[in-house]
């Protein structure tokens, strides 16, 4: 069943002198239920835009935004509809969205006090809160400063389970924190889907994270959406070209000395964009046709999509440089 | 004879209670030419320690111990012979290039400072040697990138910039301090790839702190891993990554996602968090959180043993016991 589904959205910006800047150019996303869902891309290809979208924290200028089948309707001064509320949000720095002045537990009563108005049922479900992501029963009496990053970021995530949500979009969850603790949170974010059938739309440039937790991956790049796939099959076989990049510039960890692949040039600016396939100034595969026409994001093999010449509709999944050589006489690659 | 040799480092900062023991008996040395990478996570005084080289510590701060460089003790060099130092034949570039690059001047002006100030170069030349830095660095056009503000840069390129000011002088090594944290990975790459022709090119040595173990992976010739203000192991990379010796440095490494690893495996997580280096576990700092520790872990601090070149501090050797 899908529970957040984005179609085409589209999301300006007002940007002086420059009139409106498209951050998010016609993107399309679903997660289904108990799914984790990675979105990955450079800073600046619109990923954070597309998530404050996606919970309705700014407007799209146009396309729609589904949750449980219901518009997700921009946050105004008027309270949000009930229904959203199973829609929450955890940002990239908690110290910024906890309130330094308030008690844990306090702030994770706030998310309940719309669902449960007893006094003692709050008490009880902050502790059960609490126990759930894992932080000692004692951390409601006590303030955000007295935790670490990684504990920080599980309240944050606890008062997002408050309002008992059935997507959690996450923003950069993991960044900023050591490893350690980003294996404590990621085994938490897994078990939370898992146990609680929650869905997650997980934000994040860490690659290697999002590999080893999201069920989905979608590969975002300059406002639009490249590649769509299941996890593994992406990884072993990416099928878009900047996806390949992407994958190839992660270092390893191994010891043995791997150089990762740098991509040459940079994010171009996402208020003039190059003409055809946004990617083709810095593709290595780049011909004619990809100057000139946009590539759509078609539906191939094995419950994968992509977005390039290369990859035709229906077709069985080839390695980019490899169907690149085949049609090079053809179609002259460069 | 090694370009930099650290013994014996201790590092202390005046805190709210009195002075807090912050870097504790670091030794290693940097040769001509190599990336010596240092890790750990926050807190455990990766950072301090390589400040301290620099003269670089908050006020109040207590130094000991001797840092050799070029035939001389730098802890021991007076304030302004330090910076003649510190300028010339040592660099230093930080994670977030806005903090080094001076937002309201044109690159040229930040460029040629330096050659101006340490070589003496004239306007004509060091004009000459800042157009040289920014191509080796690979931006784009130097000549007008010279009339150009920082902010007109994206962040890579910034990074490079600010490597393109530390190499002005030549200097024989570089300190970078997570020169890739902020970066994207595409670029992350690119900066690694330049850090690593430099270093053949021009025999720079690299002292390159960081968090990432892959990032050290991809470039150092030897690394150290920091834990509670101490090395608690050092050797070549391919023995500390693939054969660590160390109980944290095999946590650590086990902390990481891998790519074979079975879908639904859960990371394995080191237990707890790091401790504060106002309250250092006794004995081995690491023991309360160490799935090997014995009885005397909580009451003596390891020393660093030397063993078939690399070096370790602790008693419980992992390889063995598994």
């Amino acid at each position: 069943m899908t529970v957040l589904e984005l179609n085409d959205v589209v999301v300006e910006y007002d940007s002086k002198g420059r009139g409106k800047v498209r951050a998010v150019a016609g993107a399309s996303l679903t997660v289904e239920r108990g799914q984790i869902v990675g979105l990955v891309g450079e800073s600046g290809c619109g990923k954070s835009s597309l998530a404050r979208a996606a919970v309705g924290l700014l407007k799209p200028a146009a396309g729609t935004v589904l949750f449980e089948g219901k518009d997700v309707t921009p946050l105004r001064r008027t309270a949000r509809p009930r229904e959203l509320v199973r829609l929450q949000m955890v940002f990239q720095n908690p110290y910024s969205s906890l309130n330094p002045r308030r008690k844990i537990g306090a702030q994770l009563a706030d998310g309940l006090t719309a669902l449960d108005h007893s006094r003692r049922g709050r008490l009880v479900r902050v502790a059960e809160l609490c126990e759930l992501v894992g932080l000692p029963g004692a951390a409601a009496g006590r303030y955000p400063h007295e935790f670490s990053g990684g504990q920080r970021q599980r309240i944050a995530i606890a008062r997002a389970l408050a309002a008992d949500p059935s997507v959690i979009v996450l923003d950069e969850p993991l960044a900023s924190l050591d490893a350690s603790a980003q294996a404590q949170l990621a085994n938490l974010l897994v078990g939370l889907s898992r146990d609680l059938q929650l869905s997650l739309l997980l934000i994040s440039h860490d690659l290697a994270i999002v590999r080893h937790v999201a069920d989905e991956v979608s590969v975002m790049y300059l406002g639009t959406m490249v590649e769509i796939g299941p996890t593994r099959p992406l990884w072993e076989l990416p099928l878009h070209p900047y996806s390949e990049a992407l994958i190839a510039a992660v270092p390893h960890p191994d010891g043995r000395g791997f150089m990762p692949e740098a991509l040459p040039g940079e994010v171009p600016d996402p208020g003039r964009p190059p003409s055809g396939c946004r990617f083709h100034p810095r593709c290595p595969y780049a011909f004619a046709r990809c100057r000139e026409e946009e590539p759509p994001l078609v539906a191939l093999d094995g419950g994968r999509e992509a977005a390039c010449w290369l990859q035709p509709a229906g077709a069985a999944p080839a390695e980019p440089g490899e169907r690149a050589a085949q049609l090079a006489p053809a179609v002259g690659v460069e | 004879m090694s370009l930099l040799e650290v013994e014996g480092l201790r590092v202390r900062l005046p805190m709210a209670h009195g002075l807090v023991t912050i870097v504790d008996g670091v030794a290693y040395s940097v040769e001509p030419g190599e990336v010596f990478g240092v890790a750990g996570e926050s807190g455990s005084g990766k950072t301090m320690s390589m400040l301290a080289l620099l003269g670089l510590l908050p006020e109040g701060a207590v130094v000991e111990g001797t840092v050799r460089f070029g035939g001389r003790d730098l802890l021991r060099l007076p304030r302004k012979q330090l910076r003649e130092v510190a300028g010339r034949e040592l660099a230093m570039v930080f994670q977030d290039p806005m903090t080094s690059l001076h937002p309201m001047l044109p690159l040229g002006r930040q460029l040629t400072e330096h050659v101006r100030l340490h070589l003496g170069l004239g306007r004509k030349a060091a004009e000459r040697r800042a157009t040289e830095l920014l191509e080796e660095v690979r931006i784009p056009d130097p000549q007008s990138a010279l009339h150009a503000y920082p902010h007109q840069f994206s962040g890579g390129m910034r990074q490079r910039i600010a490597i393109a000011i530390a190499l002005a002088c030549r200097p024989r090594l570089l300190i970078a301090d997570e020169p890739t944290t902020a970066l994207d990975v595409t670029v992350q790459a690119g900066i690694l790839r330049l850090l690593d022709r430099l270093r053949h090119e021009n025999d720079l040595a690299v002292l390159l702190i960081t968090h990432d173990v892959g990032v050290m992976s991809s470039i150092a010739d030897r690394v150290s891993i920091f834990y509670g203000g101490r090395i608690v192991e050092s050797g070549k990379r391919e023995d500390v990554l693939q054969r660590p010796r160390h109980p944290y440095t095999r946590a650590l490494l086990d902390a990481l996602p891998h790519p074979e690893a079975a879908r639904d495996q859960p990371l394995v997580a080191i237990a707890g968090s790091p401790p504060s280096p106002a309250a250092l576990p006794s004995g081995c700092a690491f023991h309360p959180r160490c799935a090997y520790a014995v009885e005397t872990c909580a009451q003596e601090v390891p020393s660093l043993v030397a063993m078939n070149g690399r070096r370790f501090a602790c008693p419980v050797d992992p390889l063995r016991v598994r």
